[in-house]
């Protein structure tokens, strides 16, 4: 599961980005930002090991 | 989904770094651990063109930090895991990756970067790495774009080298809104260290 804090601490609001119960998501994963300051996630399938 | 190498069933996408190109693009450095190998992704949702940069090791394309430069060439520094190097590849205007080693195992056996590790400062490229070892948090900077590389000490560090947990100490680098560049450290048994370089020292503080 690839989950998101919406603080910069640990005891911030968790968001689940992606997860389906099943697959292995989110292991490896990198943050970037649009142009309009949106964000972008690159993240791991290491069920199926796949880049998403 | 972005890359699965083919439907090879390699294991694609670890160590991933992303950057935003001047084009409103993304590139994203992972490696392909079955063949460990370095790739970059150029691209934006459902529309990628991916490169092997290098099959420089066999276990190369982790560690990996991806940006941008002035001259608009897209780099990448990361850590070539059975050389023991840290590596620069830079994607140059005809299209071809070029790579070399930054800092290699004559000098240390383990010169790991991590995320941000390279960075542009002062007109300068610096890659940020912890030389395991030898306890040690080094930068090594190119005045001349990535062609020559030398490398100086920050500060020993206070972690104690285990060969059973030299995987667990952590670097991150970025620049902040003044232009300083700061290096965070996680030594797994000992505190974390945040250093900073404002243009004159490097100051350091715990977290």
């Amino acid at each position: 599961m690839l989950v998101r804090a919406s603080e910069a601490n640990v005891r911030g609001t968790f968001t689940t980005i992606v997860g389906d119960g099943a697959n292995d998501y989110g292991n490896y994963s990198a943050v970037g930002l649009t142009s309009d300051g949106g964000p972008v996630v690159a993240y791991t399938d290491d069920t199926n090991g796949t880049l998403r | 989904m972005l890359d699965n190498d083919g439907g090879s069933g390699d294991v694609v996408g670890h160590h991933a770094a992303i950057t935003r190109l001047d084009t409103g693009d993304f590139a994203i450095a992972y490696e392909n651990t079955t063949d460990g190998t370095l790739k970059v992704a150029r691209g934006s949702a459902g529309a990628w063109t991916i490169e092997t940069v290098t099959t420089s090791g066999s276990a190369a394309g982790t560690y990996n930090s991806i940006m941008q430069l002035a001259d608009d060439r897209i780099a990448v520094s990361y850590y070539d895991n059975i050389a023991s190097d840290t590596r620069f590849a830079v994607r140059e205007p005809n299209d071809v990756w070029s790579d070399l080693v930054v800092e290699g195992h004559s000098f240390t056996t383990h010169a790991r970067p991590g995320p941000g590790s390279l960075q542009e400062y002062g007109g300068d490229l610096v890659i940020s790495f912890i030389d395991i070892p030898n306890e040690n948090v080094r930068t090594s900077t190119s005045a001349d774009a990535g062609l020559t590389w030398s490398t100086s000490d920050i500060s020993a560090l206070d972690f104690v080298f285990d060969a059973g947990t030299n995987g667990t100490q952590s670097i991150a680098t970025s620049v902040d809104d003044d232009g300083d560049l700061w290096i965070a450290i996680d030594q797994f048994d000992a505190a974390t260290l945040a250093f900073e370089y404002a243009g004159t020292a490097w100051s350091e503080d715990e977290v």
